[in-house]
């Protein structure tokens, strides 16, 4: 799953709370994975794909890029 | 200098230039691309690329928040616009400012004052500095009165709003009626203002524009002109330093304009004070000022020997200007032509793909300002311009036949470029001599005597 905008990467809805998603978690494609913040805009960023999330490759507050890699999602069938 | 790394917002061969004078400076680059641009030279060049957004312009080289946020986030203290997409943004310009980011141009206000037509015409009249006859128009009974003092040809368009959109040639008195109203009515609705612009015509004009320099100390500094009469449809081809249109009265005339321009403005940064040149009525009128490094800045450089993005970059961060206008001293001449991704024998029509073979000729005495290399995609977004041929000798004809022996032995394939109609012009007589006005090569196209 890649990154449709750049901007700085947010696992969790505000600091401190739980991740969107962790390892192993199943998403539907419609499932909101994490935040990317442009120029203090809050973008929601959903999964896009139903799975399971079996790898994560940025950290809380990284700058990330248009197209960067975000998360390796397992498909599956939807429910 | 604080500056340690520097965002380069543009692509193509700028980005490159701007990369290269800031090596030379020792300042990091971070060049923002978009993703069709992942693998250009600029993206190789630059210590780290970021891809901002889409193919698209607005995605990525417009895209103002991700422009500025990457340039933060990267650790970045300037923005270098380079020419085009953001570069006379007012609104890009506070952006950056209002994030602790130097904008490498002209402050904010001076974008303002020079981005709309009637308030650099008025600011260059207040300065004593002629502008082309003409001016905004509300009714049509006011345009019937202005089009008898300015006199026919004459050009109406839009005041408001940029471009040549909705511009139309007014031939005679009669045709005046129709031509207003429809732009008038085009303008209302573009633009939300029916304000007309009356200009002049002239059709046998030279394009003239004069380098500035100024910092953030009142000091302003000219580079001497250049002439870029050989156009096509307001596109240029070929621009050279200096002009040869000009004797040494109306030269010493332009260049006070420019000046007066600049220190008027207390102008920070580089710019370029444009003007027509009537060659046989010797009227010198004000066009305008772009407020940017402009695409035919080497020709200046050749023939000074000044690096003015290396100055751009300078007086942005603050640096008082290290010349005098005595320093300034001109040698030479100098040729530019552009080299474009352009099918001649199709009315120019962009021919953009893979480019299988680049080997441009070591000659002495001509630079290449070019982002091209063997095996690069040319994308089919973005401008044409594969390379600019900077040509300089001790008079013009050297500097022609440089130009041209650089066109001759290029070896390319893939797309098709504009290079036979520039080994053409190279060979016509009015190109040798230096009699085409802006309008000539259109007219050529027209008769189909070129290409």
């Amino acid at each position: 799953m890649h990154a449709p905008l750049l901007g700085s990467f947010y696992a969790t809805p505000k600091p401190g709370e739980p991740p969107f998603v962790r390892l192993g978690d199943r998403v539907e494609a419609d499932t909101v994975v994490c935040i990317i913040e442009v120029m203090k805009l809050m973008n929601s960023v959903v999964a896009g794909v139903a799975g399971i999330v079996i790898a994560v490759h940025a950290s809380d507050g990284d700058l990330v890029e248009h197209g960067q890699a975000l998360f390796t999602i397992q498909p599956v069938e939807p429910l | 200098m604080s500056a340690r790394r520097i965002f380069v917002a543009n692509r193509g061969e700028i980005a490159v230039r701007v990369i290269d004078a800031c090596q030379r400076l020792g300042i990091e680059t971070v060049l923002g691309v978009s993703a069709a641009d992942k693998q250009t030279l600029g993206a190789m060049r630059a210590t780290r690329a970021v891809t901002l957004g889409g193919a698209r312009s607005t995605e990525s080289y417009l895209n103002q928040p991700a422009i500025v946020h990457a340039a933060m986030s990267t650790g970045c203290a300037a923005v270098h616009p380079g020419y085009g997409f953001l570069s006379e943004r007012a609104d890009f310009a506070r952006l950056c400012e209002e994030n602790g980011l130097i904008f490498i141009g002209a402050t904010p206000e001076q974008l303002e004052t020079l981005g709309d037509k009637l308030s650099a015409r008025a600011f260059a009249q207040s300065v004593g500095v002629p502008v082309s006859p003409g001016g905004p128009t509300k009714t049509l009974d006011e345009a019937k009165a202005l089009a008898i003092e300015v006199g026919y040809p004459l050009l109406v368009k839009a005041a408001f709003g940029g471009g040549g959109r909705g511009m139309k040639l007014v031939e005679r008195a009669d045709d005046l009626n129709e031509a207003w109203s429809v732009a008038s009515s085009e303008a209302a609705s573009s633009f939300g203002d029916g304000t007309v612009f009356l200009e002049r015509f002239v059709r046998a004009a030279k394009h003239i524009e004069v380098q500035i320099l100024g910092d953030r100390h009142g000091g302003c500094l000219q580079l001497g002109e250049r002439e870029c009469s050989l156009q096509f449809r307001y596109q240029k081809i070929l621009e050279e330093a200096p002009s040869s249109s000009l004797n040494a009265a109306d030269r010493e005339k332009l260049h006070s304009y420019a000046l007066r321009i600049a220190n008027g403005l207390k102008y920070q940064g580089l710019g370029t004070v444009e003007f027509l040149y009537d060659v046989a009525k010797r009227d010198i009128w004000f066009l305008e000022v772009n407020p940017r490094v402009q695409v035919e800045h080497p020709v200046t450089e050749a023939v000074t020997g000044v690096d003015l993005v290396r100055e751009q970059i300078l007086v942005a961060f603050g640096e008082p200007l290290r010349l005098a206008q005595s320093d300034i001293r001109l040698e030479g001449h100098a040729v530019e032509l552009r080299l474009t991704a352009q099918n001649p024998a199709n009315g120019l029509k962009p021919s953009p793909g893979r480019l299988t073979k680049w080997r441009p000729s070591p000659i002495g005495g001509v630079r290449w300002d070019s982002h091209m290399y063997e095996g690069y995609l040319f994308p089919p977004y973005y401008d044409a311009l594969m390379a600019k041929i900077i040509a300089f000798g001790q008079n013009r004809e050297t500097a022609l036949l440089r130009a041209g022996q650089a066109v001759d032995r290029l070896e390319v394939a893939g797309p098709i470029t504009n290079a036979t109609l520039l080994k053409q012009l190279l060979a016509t007589q009015a190109v040798i001599e230096n009699s085409v006005t802006t309008q000539w090569l259109e007219e050529q196209f027209a008769r189909g005597a070129l290409p």
